[in-house]
């Protein structure tokens, strides 16, 4: 209780208030809220990649209609918890009530993607034209309840099944280490796919319908677009005319917001067009190579200082005050 | 012996207490005003992407100094002494970050802490100490069990380094380095050291232990808490893996050439066995009862490391059985806690700790995205203000792996 003597001998409290802190802070009850939370969240993660594991091990054996069957038991079920107890949809932030329902329809989504897939994989129920309906019906039926349940969680996983539904395989922070983007058409698959989940999430700020998403859909959007716009700046060195401005708004949204893993984002996307720009021009201009190394070094000692500096006072360099 | 000025640090530990208290209302809207206005926060910590970002630009430009300082130099004193030039030269970096690190600190404008560059130039000063020393033993020349030299040489040097920037990842580093040398000193008795191996690694954890717990909790070294904190947190978990069934099997076969008859076991398996089941549940009861975040975040990782190890001698060799249960067995036990502890008992309660979720928060936008997906609540609160020497309760190496 020292910290509290000490705003007791500044001034700032007295006798009275300094006891009633002191008996707080005596009286303080443990908290296992998170550690339980982590585990329950764990728990719904375990149990339906088991399952998902588990249908596409049995599909020769007699079990796997008692399996299939039990799965589609368990997600109706919890579908029919959801909405039994969900509170009614609003286009604003809602709590559920009770602190198992984010889990059950987590759980009753996820128990869905891998039902469906079996589905497919077993009877080709879209059949062999149709099988991207696969990802797809399922992705929108996610989208559907991340919007009436207001889960983060769900539109994450509705997002990445629409985004694998037109051929991107998409999980977030991987994207640099494996870029999937076999082809420019691909490249331009992603630009656009993410250019809409811009335009969605400045819309939805705008119209009010589930503001607290756009966190969500800007984070898919700036890999999409960033990355994508990369392959197409190996390719031509024109492509980083695409990426400016996008940059240039996420550092002012990361700012505006508060959210600076935009603003990392955005830097290390720029710092990588910048600098292979620069040097690809430069290597064009005379492929000797000599004392390139040399301004490499250079080039690199006074880059990452700038870099350095504008993220120190990156308040001061756009004029923002705080 | 602390580099960062202390009345700054204090400054930093009342204004995160005193937000805590105006949360609960304990304190006027006036009265946390005049917190915030005497005492200020002298720091510069920025939020914590911004800090990944400065960590890693630090990162690049002292490696490019580096390869511009190599590039100018071994060509001026040719292959003939490239060893000598080496190690001078990893001493000098050394050196040289520690002399910018203490200028950074000291710097009146701006001081830098927990920033992401002080960090980045401390594990860069260590790294090139270690490196010149690894040179200079010629570890690569030898077998790594006779080189308890280096290690004895840099647990000195990386206590110096914790004690004086205060710093968890060093600690850690610090921790693990005695028991390194624990280990190969014990290893040269022979034939005995097999027998009393694992005991002397859970009696050195018991002291170590027991006396963070003594100096945690002194005045005098509050700045260190966190520190203690880790010290405890990584003598929990070797004192745990000192009796690991997986740990003494294999490292019995590696170090001590015991030979495993088909059919057969190790000597004291049952002993092991049982260390290994019961002593991550044990953690999580202290926990529970001292109501410790400490050793239940550590009997929490640690009881995974249980399952994996049984898991790994008595697999079925279906995974996704045990995904399943496993995943059933969490849901239901973490149900039934959750509506046993409805109303609060015995002290303990599901309700959120409102400091505690701040701090989470503060940090959720990065577990949301490092886990893909979230089933938790908003993370957009994100503050500027210091974390880092924050959250008493949450501190230690155990702490970050259980999210």
């Amino acid at each position: 209780m020292k910290y509290a003597k000490r705003i007791h001998e500044n001034g700032i409290i007295n006798d009275e208030e300094l006891r009633k802190i002191n008996a707080f802070e005596a009286g303080k009850l443990f908290s296992v809220h998170w550690e339980l939370r982590t585990i329950l969240y764990l728990g719904v993660l375990l149990l339906s990649s088991g399952i998902g594991v588990l249908l596409y091990k049995n599909i020769e054996t007699i079990g796997h209609q008692v399996i299939i069957i039990s799965v589609a038991i368990a997600c109706f079920t919890c579908f029919f918890y959801a909405f039994k107890n969900a509170k009614n949809y609003s286009p604003y932030q809602v709590k559920q009530v009770s602190p198992f329902f984010d889990y059950i329809i987590l759980l009753a989504c996820l128990l869905l993607v891998s039902f469906v897939a079996y589905i497919q994989f077993q009877y080709s129920v879209f059949g062999a034209q149709y099988y991207w309906l696969a990802t797809m019906l399922p992705s929108v039926a996610l989208l559907f309840c991340a919007y009436y349940f207001d889960h983060k969680g769900i539109l994450s996983i509705a997002i990445t099944g629409l985004a694998s539904t037109i051929g991107l395989r998409v999980v977030p922070i991987q994207f640099l280490d494996r870029m999937d983007f076999d082809n420019i058409a691909l490249a331009f698959t992603g630009i656009a796919f993410g250019v809409l989940l811009f335009v969605w999430a400045i819309l939805s700020v705008h119209k009010s319908i589930k503001k607290h998403f756009d966190f969500t859909y800007h984070n898919f959007a700036i890999n999409l677009i960033m990355a994508a716009s990369l392959v197409l700046l190996f390719e031509n060195k024109a492509a980083i005319i695409l990426m400016a401005p996008f940059s240039y708004y996420y550092i002012r949204y990361a700012i505006k917001s508060q959210s600076f893993w935009f603003l990392l984002l955005a830097t290390i996307y720029s710092y990588i067009a910048i600098t292979y720009t620069i040097f690809s021009t430069l290597l064009s201009l005379d492929n000797s190579g000599d004392g390139l190394l040399t301004f490499g070094m250079f080039y690199t000692i006074g880059s990452c200082a700038g870099v350095i500096l504008f993220f120190i006072n990156h308040r001061k360099i756009l004029g923002l005050k705080k | 012996m602390i580099a960062y000025k202390k009345s700054s640090l204090d400054k930093v530990q009342v204004l995160r207490i005193a937000k805590s208290w105006f949360r609960h209302r304990l304190l006027s809207n006036e009265q946390f005003q005049a917190v915030e206005n005497q005492f200020a926060n002298p720091f510069y910590t920025p939020n914590i992407f911004v800090k990944i970002g400065l960590f890693l630009f630090a990162l690049f430009l002292i490696s490019s100094a580096i390869g511009l300082y190599t590039i100018t130099f071994s060509n001026l004193i040719g292959n003939s002494d490239s060893n000598t030039f080496f190690n001078f030269s990893s001493l000098l970096f050394t050196v040289v970050c520690f002399a910018i690190l203490e200028l950074l600190i000291k710097n009146p404008d701006k001081q830098l802490y927990n920033s992401g560059i002080d960090e980045a130039l401390l594990y860069l000063g260590i790294s090139f100490f270690f490196s010149a020393l690894v040179s200079i033993f010629k570890v690569f020349d030898t077998s790594f069990l006779e080189n308890v030299g280096v290690f004895i040489i840099m647990c000195p040097f990386l206590f110096f380094a914790a004690a004086r920037y205060a710093d968890r990842l060093i600690t850690i580093f610090f921790t693990l380095c005695i028991y390194t040398v624990l280990f190969l000193l014990i290893l040269k008795l022979g034939a005995i050291a097999k027998l009393i191996m694992p005991f002397c690694f859970m009696v050195v954890s018991v002291v170590i232990y027991e006396i963070s717990e003594k100096y945690k909790s002194k005045e005098e070294l509050r700045f260190w808490t966190e520190c203690f904190a880790t010290l405890q947190s990584v003598a929990l978990m070797l004192f745990y893996l000192a009796g690991n069934y997986f740990v003494i099997r294999e490292a019995s076969i590696e170090y001590f050439g015991l030979q495993i008859p088909k059919g057969g076991d190790i000597p004291l398996a049952f002993f092991f066995y049982l260390f290994t089941a019961v002593v991550p549940l044990l953690y999580i009861f202290w926990g529970l009862r001292k109501k410790q975040k400490l050793q239940l975040w550590v009997g929490l990782v640690l009881v995974a490391a249980s399952i994996l190890t049984f898991k790994y001698y008595f697999s079925l060799g279906h995974p996704e059985i045990t995904l399943t249960i496993v995943g059933a067995v969490m849901m239901l036990l973490a149900y039934f806690s959750i509506r046993y502890l409805k109303s609060p008992k015995h002290g303990i309660t599901f309700d959120e700790d409102e400091d505690e979720s701040e701090y989470l928060n503060s940090n959720t936008e990065a577990i949301i995205i490092a886990q893909n997906m979230s089933a938790q609540p908003d993370g957009t609160d994100m503050n500027t203000s210091a974390e880092g020497f924050g959250g008493g309760s949450s501190g230690g190496g155990g702490a970050g792996s259980s999210y």
